[in-house]
């Protein structure tokens, strides 16, 4: 007879329990109790199911986040980076620019000209003057013309160091230079600033006609400022038939309020 | 007595629960354990055997009545399994260490996987008896066996490391393999 031990019996009825349950499952009277089964676990798994999703959402949800914030600090980093040398491009392509127009400017006219970058402004109540980056160790003499990219006047030099100069704009107060009219008599007058918004043109005959649009030229007649630099073009011309002499708004051709370079003339 | 019963039926409600609710969304190579079996080994080293194979019976019929294998595989699958083990476990350890139930649970997530790949695999071959496909899933559940493995270490470490402070059912004792 087969001695039967703890461990043997264990083993004998765990597979005539799997047997039988084999069995009943393929007839077929197993079905209810499976069925049974899984509904009465069928909420419970649901809600269980659900619960440990929304919780691996969440998570994923606070890891993102993190990665997220991460990555935002990585990318305001390189976007500032970005825009530094975005900076220094247009820097450099408005140089490049400036110097091809002064480039053009000095071969049809013969001028010899200094570039110098404007690296500071001075808009105080006695002057509105730009500083700019050369000056007597570079040739800049008092009185010279300071042009823009395309020639057009922007003021003259009132003031020089060693290593910089001041230009005094043409839009200040003090600022003065002999003009022309481009107009078939070619009215003499004088420019002047206007409180540092703006210039003026006196000095014109009551006879003379001046009309909108009208180009403003230097006359030649300041020393060290040659003829034929364009200052701007008539807006209105101011005429009262007590005074003895015409005024007009000038409208500058150069942009007196954006100038980071300037073309200064040297002495011929 | 009754309290026992409750107690064991909450346990292995907990068990089939979790296996199947919240096992599945655990992150990374977690959700590949094979948590019954691995819970199973434990208690059939920790408390008796005979323990763990009821459990085993009752938890595989759950599980077989909401799997998609024919009916049978998980519930034949475990106790074959614990048969192994259980043979390993009075002939070649014969004691309640770590090392043994490492070695037991490594020996049975090895066989319980071989056996429900040979099923899944044998099935889907003979409907598509594509050979190619055969080697590709086996290379497949090489790689997830070894995960599989990972996790059920990490969880048997756990259990072991609780039990281990909290009770003195892994103290030093020899196995009477007689009886």
């Amino acid at each position: 007879m087969l001695y039967l031990n703890k461990s043997n019996k264990l083993i004998l009825i765990a597979a005539a329990v799997i047997c039988l349950l084999l069995f009943l499952h393929y007839v077929g009277p197993l079905r209810p109790l499976e069925n049974a089964t899984v509904y009465l676990t069928k909420p419970l798994l649901g809600l269980t199911y659900g619960a440990s999703d929304r919780l691996v959402g969440w998570f994923a949800e606070w890891r993102s986040r993190a990665s997220l914030i991460v990555e935002n600090r990585q990318l305001q980093s390189t976007l500032l980076d970005y825009e530094k040398e975005r900076s220094l491009y247009l820097t450099e392509q408005e140089e490049n620019d400036f110097l091809r127009k002064q480039m053009n400017f000095s071969k049809q006219n013969n001028f010899q000209t200094l570039t110098a970058a404007v690296i500071g402004r001075t808009a105080d109540s006695s002057q509105n003057t730009l500083i700019i980056g050369l000056g007597a160790k570079s040739g800049i003499a008092v009185g010279a013309p300071a042009l823009s990219a395309d020639g057009a006047l922007v003021g003259k030099v009132s003031q020089v160091n060693q290593n910089d100069a001041l230009v005094l704009i043409a839009s200040d107060d003090l600022f003065k230079v002999a003009v022309k009219v481009q107009n078939q008599t070619r009215t003499m007058g004088l420019i002047e600033g206007e409180y540092g918004i703006g210039m003026k043109m006196t000095m014109i005959p009551q006879s003379e006609v001046v009309k909108e649009g009208d180009l403003i030229v230097t006359s030649g007649m300041d020393l060290g400022i040659p003829s034929g630099l364009l200052v701007g073009s008539v807006e209105s011309v101011r005429q009262s038939p007590e005074e003895l002499f015409q005024e007009a708004v000038i409208k500058p051709s150069a942009d007196l309020n954006s100038i980071t370079m300037v073309s200064v003339l040297k002495k011929p | 007595m009754p309290l026992k019963i409750i107690r064991h039926a909450v346990l292995i409600l907990a068990i089939f629960i979790f296996e199947l609710a919240i096992r599945p969304n655990l992150p990374g190579f977690l959700s590949e354990m094979n948590f019954t079996l691995a819970v199973l080994v434990f208690v059939g080293v920790a408390y008796k055997f005979y323990l763990s194979v009821a459990y085993g019976v009752i938890i595989g019929f759950a599980i077989d009545a909401v799997s998609g294998r024919p009916f049978g595989i998980i519930t034949v699958g475990l106790a074959l399994t614990l048969l192994i083990v259980y043979l390993a476990f009075n002939r070649l350890f014969t004691n309640k260490s770590f090392y043994s139930l490492f070695a037991l649970n490594v020996l049975a997530t090895f066989f319980f996987n071989v056996w429900t790949f040979a099923w899944s695999g044998g099935a889907t071959f003979l409907q598509t008896k594509d050979a190619t496909l055969i080697h590709s899933l086996s290379a497949d559940f090489g790689v997830g066996l070894l995960w599989r493995l990972l996790a059920n270490t990490v969880l048997v470490s756990v259990l072991y490391a609780f039990f281990y402070f909290r009770s003195r059912r892994f103290s030093a004792a020899f196995i009477d393999t007689s009886r």
